[in-house]
């Protein structure tokens, strides 16, 4: 009974994990057509808020608004430089990206060194459920994520800012002629991935350590999130997550870690090939 | 004047579909264009509302020179405009098409197209062809705006709807908006307009105001 709790809660863990990792991505390519190969390195910078924060010798709280700023600030000159000569060209956009993060990696190695670092939980401390001790910061992050996505869902699909983003995606041109300005629209739907990227880092930062190469690992789970669900609908991230997600957890559980990983990798392939519109598929 | 176009060329990459056209529009009136199968009306159309880029010329709106200005910023200033294909959301539902147009009701228009009003939550891509256009029609009639550029509102909707159509642009000029109507339809030209130019391949071939406007000379423009 505590053995199948435990269970439940690690898959509830990867999932929202994922989740969170996953959102910038499917946003990016939902709103922009776009996939961002630097995805990953915006993870990696926002986890080193928590490095910028010890290094300035602020309170650890302030990493919040320093990966905000920073991710934010990078996200912007990236868009507004490289990335919006790119959309509606998907190869070019790709190989733009995964130029931009190789320079991203280069740079935070140059600054703060190739070495892995170790982040504090922010919140120490086991929570007793039932017969398991599960730790609080994970529930924290589970809940977070629960609600925030619950929150996105209803503001994207009942607000008028909701309607005016589909409105965008759907009819671009239209859109500009009901006085919507496009340019600006894909800087702030960028930017927002980015720093939603950002934040999935700093989040898991205590989990997952921090070092320049972390983004890559970021990259390739949300990827394979993205393909099983259903690329750029918030639905289908919701699906490919939860699929993923819960297929890595189970399969660590039953057999081992390595195990989880190649049940994804083997799941991502045949998802590619036999189905590349995801499971989600709108109507 | 409300819009004036000063020797204004434009068209795609290398091809110019336009060389040098002029045309003024003053508040409450109704100009139509005319033409053939691509003789350049769509062109035109989007060349005003800014999503084509200019070549030459300048265009003129409210007393303020709009040129350089983006499709967003013209439609901001009030030009509304509903293109021939693509003219409503197709992902958005009736109800969210309408309120991107910030209107409030549809007033008159609701009672002309009742199928709209009765269909709010379907979305519009499972609507027919014709009711497609009406939507794409209504939401550039509740728009606030003064000047309507309307691509071909008529094709595929059938005589009754058409009329109705007629009716809500007048009302809609005797308020003040002005109107171009880029249209094949000779009855709705006959209805509306005050001044019809006419468009075939090699540019501007019919120019025409009030009593002069003939349904022979327009007939003559739409045929070989
Ligand atoms: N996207 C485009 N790229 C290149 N040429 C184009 C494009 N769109 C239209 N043209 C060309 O420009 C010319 C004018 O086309 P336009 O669509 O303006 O005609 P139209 O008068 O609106 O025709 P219709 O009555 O069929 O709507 C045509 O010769 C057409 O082939
Ligand atoms: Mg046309």
């Amino acid at each position: 009974m505590d053995q199948l709790l435990l269970i439940l809660l690690n898959a509830a863990w990867q999932i929202a994990a994922l989740a969170l990792l996953a959102l910038g991505l499917a946003i990016v390519f939902g709103l922009l057509r776009i996939l961002n190969m630097a995805h990953g390195e915006f993870v990696m910078l926002g986890a080193y808020a928590h490095v910028i924060a010890g290094q300035l010798g602020l309170p650890p709280l302030t990493a919040l608004p320093i990966c905000i700023l920073v991710v934010g600030l990078v996200a912007l000159l990236i868009e507004r430089v490289v990335v919006r000569h790119f959309y509606s060209r998907m190869f070019d956009s790709l190989l733009a990206t995964w130029a931009l993060s190789i320079l991203m990696r280069e740079i935070v190695e140059m600054i703060w060194g190739r070495a892995y670092r170790n982040v504090p939980m922010p919140v120490e401390g086991l929570v007793q459920l039932g017969g398991v001790s599960y730790p609080g910061y994970r529930l924290i992050v589970i809940f977070l994520v629960i609600a925030g996505f619950a929150c996105l869902w209803l503001w994207y699909r009942k607000s008028l800012t909701g309607v005016r983003i589909r409105a965008v995606v759907n009819n671009p041109s239209l859109a500009r002629a009901s006085g919507i300005n496009t340019s600006r629209f894909s800087a702030a739907a960028f930017v927002t991935g980015c720093v939603l990227a950002g934040l999935s880092g700093l989040l898991l930062a205590p989990m997952l350590g921090v070092e320049p190469s972390m983004g890559l690992d970021a990259l390739i789970r949300s990827f394979f999130a993205l393909v099983v669900g259903g690329l750029g609908t918030l639905e289908g991230l919701g699906i490919g997550v939860a699929v993923v997600g819960g297929v890595q957890a189970g399969l660590s559980a039953a057999l081992s870690q390595t195990a989880g990983y190649l049940g994804v990798l083997v799941l991502a392939i045949l998802f590619l090939w036999r189905r590349p519109d995801g499971l989600y598929r709108r109507r | 004047m409300m819009l004036r176009l000063d020797g204004i060329s434009g068209g795609y990459h290398d091809t110019l579909v336009h060389r040098g056209l002029s045309l003024e529009l003053g508040a409450g009136e109704v100009l139509a264009v005319i033409g053939r199968n691509g003789t350049g009306k769509t062109t035109l159309a989007r060349l005003i509302a800014g999503e084509l880029p200019l070549a030459g010329g300048s265009i003129r709106f409210g007393g303020q020179d709009i040129t350089r200005l983006s499709s967003w910023d013209r439609a901001r200033r009030g030009i509304v405009s509903m293109p021939q294909t693509d003219m409503v959301f197709d992902g958005l539902t009736v109800a969210e098409n309408l309120a991107l147009t910030g209107a409030k009701s549809l007033g008159e228009l609701g009672k002309r197209f009742p199928r709209i009003a009765q269909r709010m939550r379907q979305t519009a891509q499972t609507m027919s062809g014709g009711e497609r256009k009406i939507l794409g029609f209504v939401r550039a009639l509740v728009s606030p705006g003064k000047l309507l550029v309307l691509d071909e509102p008529s094709e595929g909707v059938q005589t009754e709807n058409i009329d109705h159509m007629v009716a809500c642009i007048r009302q809609a000029c005797a308020d003040g908006t002005a109107c171009l109507l880029f249209e094949q339809n000779i009855r709705m030209v006959e209805a509306l307009a005050h001044a019809v130019i006419g468009l075939d391949s090699s540019g501007v071939c019919y120019r025409a105001e009030g009593q002069e406007i003939s349904r022979q000379d327009m007939l003559a423009t739409l045929s070989l």
